[in-house]
């Protein structure tokens, strides 16, 4: 750990510590680069988890989002984001899968589809592949670098026998960034369930007891928890120069910097860009395309649970490790572009009642209460379609605590959604009836943890508002390092991928640094 | 508990809106700390609407086997959350003489069908919206709730479940071995 002076300006500022800024903050450490991270989180500690999920949600969630508006009421609900050092990571359930070259190539391989605003990744699966590989042993990825598959607990033996008889065939219990067995300095899983209320013993990737741990060893890592951006400064070429922020108790400070990397998760990154507008940059910071903001994807997501005949426990062990591939396919003949994963979920009872029964009262929320021993649930996890109009905007009225607007999210489902969602929920439920579910719940999902799009990458500087290296088009020396850079969403969860840029990042920036050319 | 107090009242505020879902987010925050309950302590609801109100608790999440204590800690959290918020307040007074007027006086030894009838009925909407809203995330966050549907609760100071039933299911044939890997 090392003090960075306030007007250092040969440094690399950091906004945020979760997958992207947590990795990337380690990544240049690693190479020489000393870095300073913003998060405006606390740094918890082990004894700060809790397995309950109420009291986690109060921990890591902030009360003072974004505000949400949509003419559906489920798409209303606010994303599901951790304010802590380490991030979302803290409560990500670990599943680490690549993205596929056909998602990648999303334009291309869909085509022309109204409504949507796609376009292709300016960077192939080959390209990424090293970085991915890198990632994987970086995390320690189940079924990556001779680790062996986490073994199946009660929710994906239903899951498993269901998908069998349906002929599935790509059904295994997944690629999980959860030790199921004890790797660099972390121990094996041992079933604990909470998952997502971070993992007590750490068998679980954090950023917070990984990456930032790792870079505070170089000596050249200045990580201040609590500290909140509010705009980035830029000088009079229109270099991004330095970062004003917040610190622990109130005082606005500027850190001066070489280098500012936004990785503050994708509503709050393009929050940032917008609120950091100057005269120079009058609609906001790398806004010169008029996409910061826009494209928002959060995946399309439904929960399906059904009541089997015997008890099941879901709840006790890994919570997500169930994994079936078979429809992460772009298949015309299903009615709908793209693919979907469906996933094992179990929560403890006070989310499973509340995510799959809102409004419910009487016999029905008792019947479902009682049910609960013998359920078996899933996530589905589809592509959603980038749509211009789904964006972020700054909010008119609500300001936080520092005078500072806002996020507003307008976000409508694309049609595409719906009818992949529709196919999802009909082959979920028979996988269920197939082993004898009882009675099967199907409930959309609220509250996105997956959040991208908002400041993508482009080939053309029209299209996007960063390169594939996540530099942004307008200003050389700001980067971007979180889900906001994606171009598509895929049908896979964002993490690895993030990861995988982070490191690519990294490379790219001391690169440039050791040539002079940032 | 400010951040609690405001989590409720958006709450309440889609409920009315008629929202069918909130994020786990905002329930989560929603759930205000539940202390053992007691009907002295009650600050702004009078002792004739907390009997009103635990009753029709007891409706809205009628599971078997439960003391009276669990259901004293939802009408606590709903004067809580009226103490905070006048419209809050206003809905529970409300639907409480609404209750008692429609019912008339020997509402208490109605059966529990009669009860229900009369909370499904528009005119106990908003009161059955205030007690749902509040108290459901409140019941399911119960230790007692937990131990009547079976729920465990936290694992770690037994040590998870690796040994004690993570996969302990035998009703169906056990995942091939490239599916799953080996119980460590």
């Amino acid at each position: 750990m090392s003090r960075i002076d306030l007007r250092d300006d040969r440094v690399v500022v950091i906004i945020g510590s979760g997958a992207g800024g947590g990795t990337l903050a380690n990544e240049l450490c690693q190479r020489g680069v000393r870095c300073v991270v913003l998060e405006a989180g606390p740094r918890l500690s082990f004894a700060d988890f809790e397995q309950d999920e109420f009291a986690m949600a109060r921990k890591l969630v902030p009360a003072d989002g974004p505000e949400v508006t949509s003419r559906a009421p489920l798409n209303q609900s606010r994303p599901y984001v951790c304010r802590a050092v380490g991030g979302t990571t803290i409560h990500w359930s670990g599943i680490a899968l690549r993205l596929q070259e056909s998602e990648l190539r999303a334009r291309t391989t869909y085509g022309p589809i109204a409504g949507a605003n796609l376009i292709d990744w300016p960077v192939s699966s080959s390209e990424l592949a090293p970085y991915y590989e890198r990632a994987e042993d970086k995390l320690g990825v189940t079924g990556t670098h001779g680790i062996p598959l986490l073994p199946a607990n009660n929710n994906f033996k239903v899951f498993y026998n269901g998908a069998k008889q349906l002929g599935y065939r790509r059904v295994t219990t997944g690629r999980l960034a959860i030790n199921s067995r004890p790797r660099d300095g972390r121990p094996g899983c041992l079933q604990l369930g909470f998952c997502l209320q971070g993992c007590k013993i750490g068998a679980k990737w954090s950023t917070l007891y990984t990456e930032i741990v790792k870079a505070e060893a170089t000596g050249r890592l200045d990580l201040r928890p609590r500290c909140t951006a509010l705009q980035i400064q830029h000088d009079k070429r229109g270099r991004v120069s330095g970062v004003l922020y917040a610190d622990a108790a109130g005082r606005l400070e500027v850190q001066k910097a070489h280098v500012v990397c936004v990785a503050a998760n994708a509503v709050e990154s393009s929050r940032l860009l917008l609120n950091s507008a100057s005269s120079r940059y009058p609609d906001g910071m790398a806004n010169s395309s008029g996409q910061v903001g826009r494209n928002y994807m959060t995946h399309s997501h439904s929960f399906v649970m059904a009541r089997m005949p015997k008890p099941v426990h879901a709840w006790r062990g890994t919570i997500q490790a169930g994994l079936l591939e078979d429809e992460r396919r772009h298949d015309e003949a299903r009615g709908f572009a793209s693919g979907y994963l469906l996933q094992t979920i179990a929560f403890g009872l006070p989310f499973t009642v509340l995510a799959m029964k809102p409004g419910a009262w009487g016999k029905e929320l008792a019947d479902f209460m009682r049910s609960y021993p013998r359920l078996a649930g899933l996530v589905i996890l589809g592509e959603d379609l980038p749509q211009a109009g789904n964006r972020v905007t700054l909010s008119k009225q609500g300001k936080d605590r520092f005078g500072m607007p806002v996020a507003s999210i307008y976000r409508e489902h694309h049609p595409n959604d719906r009818a992949l969602l529709q196919h999802a929920i009909q082959r979920a439920t028979e996988l269920y009836k197939g082993v004898g579910a009882e009675e099967v719940h199907v409930q959309d999902a609220a509250g996105s943890t997956h959040n991208m799009g908002t400041n993508r990458m482009s080939a053309s500087p029209r299209d996007g508002v960063v390169n594939s290296w996540g530099q942004t088009h307008d200003i050389t020396n700001l980067f971007v390092a979180d889900g906001s850079q994606f171009s598509s969403s895929g049908a896979a969860n964002p993490t690895l991928t993030i990861v995988a840029l982070a490191v690519r990042q990294a490379q790219y920036i001391a690169r440039q640094l050791g040539a002079r050319a940032l | 508990m400010k951040t609690l107090h405001v989590g409720r009242r958006e709450f309440l505020a889609s409920a009315r809106n008629a929202l069918i879902a909130a994020t786990l987010a905002r329930y989560a925050i929603a759930q205000p700390a539940v202390e053992t309950s007691r009907r002295e302590d009650l600050r702004v609801v009078s002792s004739d609407e907390a009997r009103v109100l635990l009753r029709v608790s007891r409706r809205v999440m009628p599971l078997d086997g439960l003391s009276n204590a669990a259901y004293w800690t939802i009408v606590h959290a709903l004067d809580t959350s009226a103490a905070g918020q006048p419209d809050v307040r206003r809905t529970l007074v409300d639907g409480a003489s609404s209750l008692r007027r429609h019912l008339g006086e020997g509402w208490p030894s109605m059966s529990d069908e009669e009860l229900d009838t009369y909370l499904a009925s528009p005119r106990a909407a908003p009161l059955l919206d205030a007690v749902r809203s509040v108290g459901v995330p409140v019941f399911v966050g119960l230790p007692e709730v937990w131990a009547a549907v079976g729920y465990d609760g936290e694992s770690l100071s037994k040590g998870g479940y690796l040994h004690r039933g993570f996969n302990d299911l035998t009703w169906l044939p056990e995942p091939s071995s490239d599916a799953a890997g080996p119980v460590p």
